[in-house]
């Protein structure tokens, strides 16, 4: 395998996909990275492979994945599926396991598009078998095509709530309770941001209906429950709620949770990048440019990974990121490096003319940013309706928020109580976020725990260390690592 | 915990679930195999505390689906797909059993 690229990309969602197919068309050599075994992100998960009956109960939002990765098979970017990386510099090197075998590669850029998740969210009884996030098993269908069994129960907050409801509607999953933990006051504050909204009423009207769907009779809707519990001794047996001082049970073998999406910034976080704190959705994101370059000169982020706005304009991002690595190595258009540019111009609309490459790309740089400033019009409304509930991390003492190690509560409240204010320091005392998932579930909620014990907030505390290897791999394998030469000289 | 959406019989493939081949639709993950065909309502149990554990995220971010395969433990199934003959085990030691 060629080990040095000009640019590597991590992640084959939409922005990854995107700037993929965006940075191979101005003539670089682009080979894509991702830890999943097909293309498409979460949103277009196992895309190819789904056929229309599949793409017809999903709906547009999931079938708009095809014609991109269409593009992108057709594209002359490399594709390594189920290739782990687990560490990365701001020299451009990338270390990735596949197979149970290490490499390391170069690339003269790096393009971080790993996307999002949903918000662990630690609470009474999550650990049980059956419990498991509402996304998750929307993403599951994708690709196993199967659906979950016995009475379904979801709970939490959301726009993706919403949807794998309707998803599971259309699916005849028989569902016993959706248990909306949206405050009603949200609705009010969330106000000032609806005019702007409105100017996006094809993504309004697409909430609305999911909304009124889930009220007709029989949809055994609750709204305004303030917390949930799931119950078992071990595996999950039924659910627990509380509206208005109100507790209620309800029978459930599977409960799907959803209180929102984060970005995923391990990658961030390794290479040391400055995070910023979003105070509505309360989640770091790194600080990046319009064009998604860190203050690392050679490495952009895109996607929902520098901030979650939806996969319509991840893809924007990745094409916009990889107009600008195409920038910065020399791959104007219009420097005719390779026939595939003139393509892509053509395919762009640009037209060819005796403008400087320059003045195209400007023009096309704007024209992208205006096409993703009208998808970000109803962002602010959406944050604000859904942004976290409060007290959302002032879960029991007995609540496990380390899974992985087994970390509760009370455990990191005793390790505030002796002072302990970072995070790393109360790891180090308690081993919460040492396990196999190297804190990717607890981090989050331990800052928060921290914050709502000292009256502060996280942006004035700092987050979990990522350090490589990001993610698990064997020691051995990790000594086998098939380094480049300026490591083994 | 999981049931196929139709019954319509794709490309289907034999695995080794702890000693017995199971058949399985081609193309899924290997978390979505034993909560599915397989018909298991776990996939280990905790290393720490013993509790039965199940996949949470599906995407490779929660590590609570790591299984033994073809020999080698602590793999994330929710990220790996099924394929002919894959031996695949649950991890099911309690806490301090090597």
């Amino acid at each position: 395998m060629e080990k040095f690229r000009d640019i590597i990309i991590i992640g084959a969602g939409p922005a990854g996909l995107s700037a993929a197919v965006t940075a191979s068309a101005h003539g670089l050599d682009v080979i894509v990275l991702d830890d999943q075994p097909s293309v498409g992100g979460q949103i277009y998960r196992n895309i190819e492979n789904a056929g229309k009956e599949k793409i017809k109960l999903l709906g547009p939002d999931y079938g708009r994945g095809t014609s991109l990765v269409e593009q992108f098979k057709k594209s002359r970017a490399h594709y390594l599926g189920n290739a782990i990386v687990w560490q990365i510099n701001a020299q451009g090197n990338v270390c990735f396991s596949k197979n149970g075998k290490s490499t390391e590669i170069n690339g003269r850029h790096i393009l971080l598009a790993t996307g999002a998740m949903e918000r662990p969210v630690p609470f009474s009884g999550w650990t049980l078998p059956g419990v498991m996030g509402a996304g998750a098993v929307d993403a599951n269908f994708k690709s196993s095509s199967t659906i979950p069994q016995g009475p379904v129960v979801l709970a939490g907050s959301g726009p993706l709530l919403l949807l794998t409801a309707a998803h599971l509607a259309t699916l005849n999953v028989k569902i016993n309770a959706v248990l909306d933990t949206t405050p009603l006051g949200n609705y009010r504050t969330a106000l000032p941001f609806l005019p702007r909204a409105l100017t996006r009423p094809d993504y309004l009207l697409k909430g609305l209906g999911m909304l009124l769907n889930l009220q007709k009779p029989g949809g055994n809707y609750v709204r305004g429950v303030t917390e949930y519990k799931a119950h078992g001794s071990d595996t999950l047996d039924h659910v627990s709620f509380k509206t208005r001082h109100k507790t209620h049970h309800v029978d459930a073998g599977v409960l799907l949770v959803h209180e929102g999406i984060v970005p995923r910034c391990d990658f961030t976080r390794q290479l040391d990048i400055k995070h910023l704190w979003d105070p509505v959705q309360r989640y770091w994101y790194p600080e990046t440019n319009a064009l998604g370059n860190t203050a690392l000169k050679t490495v952009h982020v895109a996607g929902d990974g520098a901030f979650v706005h939806g996969g319509v304009s991840a893809q924007l991002k990745g094409t916009l990121a990889a107009i600008d690595m195409a920038g910065t190595l020399g791959a104007l258009p219009g420097n005719n490096r390779s026939k595939a540019l003139e393509n892509f111009q053509n395919d762009q609309g640009v037209k060819q003319s005796s403008k400087s490459g320059a003045l195209i790309r400007n023009q096309h740089v704007n024209r992208l940013k205006k096409q993703l400033n009208g998808e970000l019009a109803p962002r602010p409304f959406v944050d604000a309706l859904y942004r976290p509930r409060p007290h959302l991390y002032n879960m029991d003492d007995d609540t496990l928020i380390c899974r992985c190690e087994s970390v509760t509560a009370k455990d990191i409240r005793q390790a505030i109580s002796q002072g302990c204010r970072e995070p790393n320091e109360i790891k180090t005392l308690t081993r919460c976020g040492m396990g196999p998932c190297q804190g990717r579930m607890c981090g989050m909620a331990l800052t928060e725990i921290i914050a709502e014990s000292i009256n502060s907030t996280p942006c004035d505390l700092k987050a979990l260390s990522i350090r490589p290897p990001v993610r698990s791999i064997s020691l051995s394998e990790l000594a086998k690592t098939d380094l480049l030469e300026h490591h083994t000289q | 915990m999981f049931k196929p959406y139709t019954q319509k019989q794709g490309e289907s493939i034999t695995i080794d679930f702890e000693g017995t081949p199971i058949e399985v639709p081609a193309g899924i993950t290997v978390a979505a195999a034993v909560m599915g065909p397989v018909g298991k309502d776990h996939i280990r149990r905790s290393p720490v505390n013993g509790e039965k554990r199940a996949p949470f995220c599906f995407m490779g971010v929660c590590h609570e689906c790591l299984m033994e395969i073809n020999g080698i433990p602590d793999q994330q199934a929710c990220i790996i797909e099924v394929k002919e003959g894959m031996k695949i085990k649950r991890q099911m030691n309690l806490p301090g059993v090597v």
